[in-house]
């Protein structure tokens, strides 16, 4: 919105009817988008479930929060090795229990 | 025992009924020129008959500077006509002296010359003191000196006699007009005048060989320093004195001069250069035209480009004041009275559009000892999410007044609001304060905590944080109670009074509650200062903070 979110790159593999969408940078006003573009394209090339792979999210706020639970809107989703900062912001707006973490 | 609700600066701005946008339908402007248009104008055309000027000049002095070197070449060629007539003469006038007897001599030296009537037409021999006047000898046609008066012809001989070199006579009139040439030895005593009369063109007028020095001009020549009739030569036309540019050289002829006078008949240096002046002014006036133009045609493009803009901003601040006002009639217009409990809020617009936010507050006195305080997000902007926002907050003051505490109330909105259909979620903080029991009971959906304001310190109130109304969840959402007493305040907020980008969650929070002033008469004064430090010119969410006092009554 601000800029262009060139800090933030949201790519998917498909596995059968499963999307595995890696983020990589930071999900915030500017690049939250990008995320919820990436599930809507996965989902039109035949996903039914998605995994975000949130290992490499190295920054997120309340906008972001709002780009992953948006992405429930569009398909069932598990998160992937949410990193340090996306645990610390699921906590805090109390969805800890809201998303299946990948075993 | 006050209550306040206040939307803060720029809630206001912009008064929807005064602002109407600009019709495209009206002419831009009238069809004057701009300001700038015309200097460039002006510029252009004095420029322009500056290098005309200067044109024109340059091609005048390089005119006159060939009409002087024709004038000089034409005057040389004069000069050198006169050996041809001085030299037969002279060679006449010493052969007379010497052979006095016989003037045969004399007769066989000029026939020829004079049969070829270049230069002369006339020759005679005549003595200095004759009595009568009458020549000598005669070669050819009579002289015209012998019609002129006796005294005309003794001055003459007398000047011969007194000269030693060639004598003019100058014209003599008639059917066809002559010229007088006298001259006489220069040795010894002088007893014979050679006299010759040469032939001036009938009427004095004859145009020019085209090769020679006359060519291209027209020109005249006189006997004597003065333009006078009857003391021209000769000319190339008839309309004299000549006028316009002209040049006048004189020429030493014998004992007098000739005056050349010469002006062109055509442009000496060719007729490109006299078209250069015109060219210069009409490439100068085509250039200032063509500038003019595109400079007027700039300056209107950028009026018509101001002229959108500025309808746009009056566009923008109509819709931002609908939105505003929307926003703000969705707001509670205040807050209420409630003895022992000072209340207090502000709402800040995010810069981040014209669009209504989803931020909101409200407080509900349920009865006497309980008093309901809520803040909630909406996710989204616009009128959608000012929508859900409005449906929530009046069905949390439904909730409430049935008696429900802060988790029912939540666990009650679960069933209004679903993100995968509604494309909406929102985070919601609900307490309820109870007077009687100086407790504050907290529920939360993923909500930033509140803040305690209290003698020791500034410290976050713990809650139990379920997820945001809209996200599915299996559990139901449980209330924390706290205890709240008179001298403490709590405050709420929306995560928009303390995000910034690129700042963790804990880092904004934390930047929070040190910003909150250590002493503080008045809760307004908390509010405004928490807002002051904590807003910055990009903070683009909405941001609204919601405060309460217990203030210490001595009545109660």
């Amino acid at each position: 919105m601000d800029t262009e979110p060139d800090d933030l790159t949201a790519d998917y593999t498909l596995h059968g009817d499963t999307a595995v969408i890696r983020i990589v940078g930071e999900i915030d006003i500017a690049s939250r988008d990008t995320v919820t573009n990436a599930a809507r394209a996965a989902v039109a090339d035949g996903a039914s479930s998605l995994v975000l792979d949130m290992s490499e999210v190295t920054f997120m706020d309340s906008s972001g929060i709002g780009a992953v639970i948006t992405t429930q809107a569009i398909a069932s989703v598990m998160l992937r090795k949410p990193s340090e900062v996306v645990q610390r912001l699921l906590a805090v707006t109390g969805l800890t229990n809201s998303f299946t973490v990948e075993p | 025992m006050s209550s306040e609700s206040v939307i803060s600066a720029g809630a206001e701005e912009g008064d929807g009924s005064t602002l109407q946008p600009a019709d495209p339908s009206v002419p831009l402007q009238n069809r004057k020129l701009h300001g700038v248009s015309l200097i460039v104008l002006f510029a252009g055309l004095v420029s322009t008959a500056v290098l005309g000027l200067a044109a024109q000049t340059a091609y005048k002095r390089n005119e006159d500077r060939l009409l002087e070197q024709q004038t000089k070449q034409a005057a040389a060629v004069l000069t050198a006509a006169l050996p041809g007539i001085q030299t037969p003469l002279a060679a006449a006038a010493e052969l007379a002296e010497q052979e006095s007897d016989d003037q045969s001599a004399f007769r066989r030296l000029m026939t020829p010359i004079v049969e070829s009537e270049q230069p002369f037409v006339s020759a005679s021999l005549w003595s200095v003191d004759s009595d009568p006047l009458m020549p000598v000898e005669v070669v050819g046609g009579e002289p015209k000196l012998v019609s002129q008066p006796p005294e005309m012809i003794q001055s003459l001989l007398e000047r011969a006699a007194a000269s030693n070199g060639l004598v003019l006579l100058g014209l003599l009139e008639g059917d066809n007009p002559r010229m007088g040439y006298a001259y006489t030895s220069s040795a010894g005593s002088v007893r014979y005048v050679a006299y010759a009369e040469g032939a001036l063109p009938s009427g004095r007028v004859s145009p020019p060989r085209a090769d020679s020095a006359f060519a291209g001009v027209d020109h005249a020549i006189y006997l004597g320093p003065s333009e006078t009739g009857d003391t021209l030569l000769t000319a190339s036309i008839e309309e004299l004195p000549l006028s316009g540019r002209r040049a006048v050289e004189s020429v030493p002829f014998g004992d007098s001069n000739l005056l050349l006078v010469m002006s062109p008949t055509t442009e000496l240096g060719g007729h490109l250069l006299a078209l250069f002046p015109l060219l210069v002014g009409v490439v100068g006036a085509l250039s200032t035209i063509a500038a003019v133009t595109l400079v007027e045609l700039l300056l209107r493009r950028r009026d018509r480009a101001d002229m959108l803009a500025e309808q746009n901003r009056q566009l923008y601040a109509n819709q931002l004041s609908v939105s505003r006002t929307l926003q703000h009639s969705l707001l509670p217009q205040e807050l209420p009275d409630i003895p022992g409990l000072e209340l207090a809020a502000r709402y800040v617009p995010g810069v981040a559009g014209l669009d209504i936010g989803g931020d909101w507050y409200d407080v509900m006195d349920i009865d006497d000892q309980r008093v309901m305080l809520v803040v909630g997000d909406v996710s989204g902007r616009g009128l959608e999410a000012g929508t859900v926002m409005a449906q929530l907050r009046y069905a949390i003051r439904a909730f409430a007044s049935r008696g429900d505490d802060p988790a029912d109330i939540l666990n009650g909105l679960t069933r209004l609001l679903d993100v995968v259909h509604d494309h909406h979620f929102a985070t919601v903080l609900c307490a309820i304060v109870n007077l009687d029991q100086q407790t504050i009971t907290i529920a939360n959906a993923g909500h930033p905590a509140p803040m305690l304001l209290h003698s020791s310190g500034v410290s976050f109130l713990a809650t139990e944080v379920g997820p945001p109304i809209g996200v599915a969840t299996s559990c139901g959402y449980n209330a924390v109670t706290h205890e709240f007493s008179p001298g403490s305040s709590v405050l709420m907020f929306t995560d928009g009074v303390f995000e910034r980008r690129g700042e963790t969650v804990d880092t904004g929070l934390e930047r929070l509650r040190e910003s909150v002033p250590a002493s503080a008469e008045r809760l307004t004064d908390v509010l405004d200062g928490v807002l002051a430090n904590q807003m910055t010119a990009e903070s683009h969410d909405d941001s609204a903070i919601l405060g309460v006092t217990w203030t210490p009554s001595p009545t109660t």
